[in-house]
């Protein structure tokens, strides 16, 4: 397993099959941090494509401050945003206001009563429906497993900004998934 | 309430949940649901169709650069011609090759014959080394 300074130190000196293997190891990270902000899949991939094209232009500027996998997410979620930006896509905030959570976690399904899996699948869709910024959050923490400090560097948002955001975004899908166990629980 | 949450959430980062109740279930489904990769999958042939891109750019690059050398050496050539002919005060004059005036046929013979080899190097020549 080839080390950071050395992958990057072998692309900036032209090695194009190192940065295939910088690619290979993090097509992951970007795939699922543009997944969760891009909706259509021709998007999603031109994204991807324009985040590797960003990181192999900057590479040279790479100072190891952080982790090779933050900068790269950092490119990531910043060209994430701007996407979004052009697109005119709201880039709102969860709203203090109970209205949002009363509307977030109102019961409008026919359904009675769920099956597991179907929770599952309605929680991924309940944060397909999040504000970007907590989607990029729940997913960088979950999926990915970088720490409040990394994200923070990823988003530009304090530790406790971060901190924040994960306990209401999961907060708010509880309240959601709680209505159906609820349901579950009286048949 | 948030006190709960909280403590229900930090128990189920640190792995050691216990909860008990209809919210600490929820929270467990929640937990579960997020752990899940999104479905997207970037294509094999991501890596090598990207290497590609930027192989083609970087040459694209490369031949502008090329072509920009080779337009300011032009253009450093022609100044410097141009100040040789100032500096020298050089007039064009065609009399060292006024005597060519009486030998048509072997001006005619020259042009031909160079034009013969170049067609023989070309056709012939040429062709048998690239066997």
């Amino acid at each position: 397993m080839i080390d950071d300074r050395a992958l990057v130190s072998r692309i900036v000196s032209g090695d194009k099959q190192a940065f295939m293997l910088l690619i290979k190891q993090h097509e992951r990270l970007v795939a699922h941090m543009v997944s969760r902000l891009v909706d259509r899949n021709e998007d999603r991939e031109e994204l991807c494509q324009d985040v590797f094209l960003k990181v192999y232009e900057k590479i040279a500027e790479f100072n190891f401050q952080s982790k090779l996998s933050t900068w790269i997410a950092t490119i990531a979620y910043r060209m994430g945003i701007n996407h979004l930006r052009k697109k005119k896509i709201a880039l709102s905030d969860i709203p203090e206001e109970d209205s949002f959570t009363a509307h977030f976690i109102s019961d409008n399904d026919p359904q009675e009563s769920m099956e597991d899996n179907e929770i599952e699948v309605m929680t991924l869709r309940l944060i397909d429906q999040l504000p970007p910024h907590y989607k990029t959050i729940l997913t960088l923490y979950h999926v990915d497993q970088m720490n409040y400090c990394e994200i923070g560097e990823v988003t530009g948002m304090p530790e406790g900004t971060v901190k924040n955001y994960l306990f209401r975004a999961r907060n708010l899908l509880k309240e959601k998934v709680k209505k159906y166990l609820g349901k579950e629980q009286l048949l | 309430m948030k006190n709960e949450d909280e403590n229900l959430q930090n128990q189920l980062d640190r792995g050691d949940f216990s909860g008990e109740g209809i919210d600490a279930q929820a929270y467990q489904k929640v937990f579960d649901a997020l752990k899940q990769e999104p479905e997207y999958i970037l294509p094999v042939y991501f890596a090598d169709r990207l290497v590609t891109l930027i192989e083609s750019k970087e040459k694209v690059k490369e031949i502008s650069r090329d072509n920009l050398w080779l337009g300011l050496g032009l253009f450093s050539f022609v100044i410097a011609l141009i100040v040789a002919l100032v500096l020298t005060d050089f007039k064009l004059s065609f009399g060292a090759f006024q005597f060519f005036a009486g030998y048509p046929g072997l001006v005619f013979f020259g042009i031909a014959f160079i034009a013969l080899l170049n067609w023989v190097d070309k056709k012939i020549i040429r062709k048998v080394e690239a066997f």
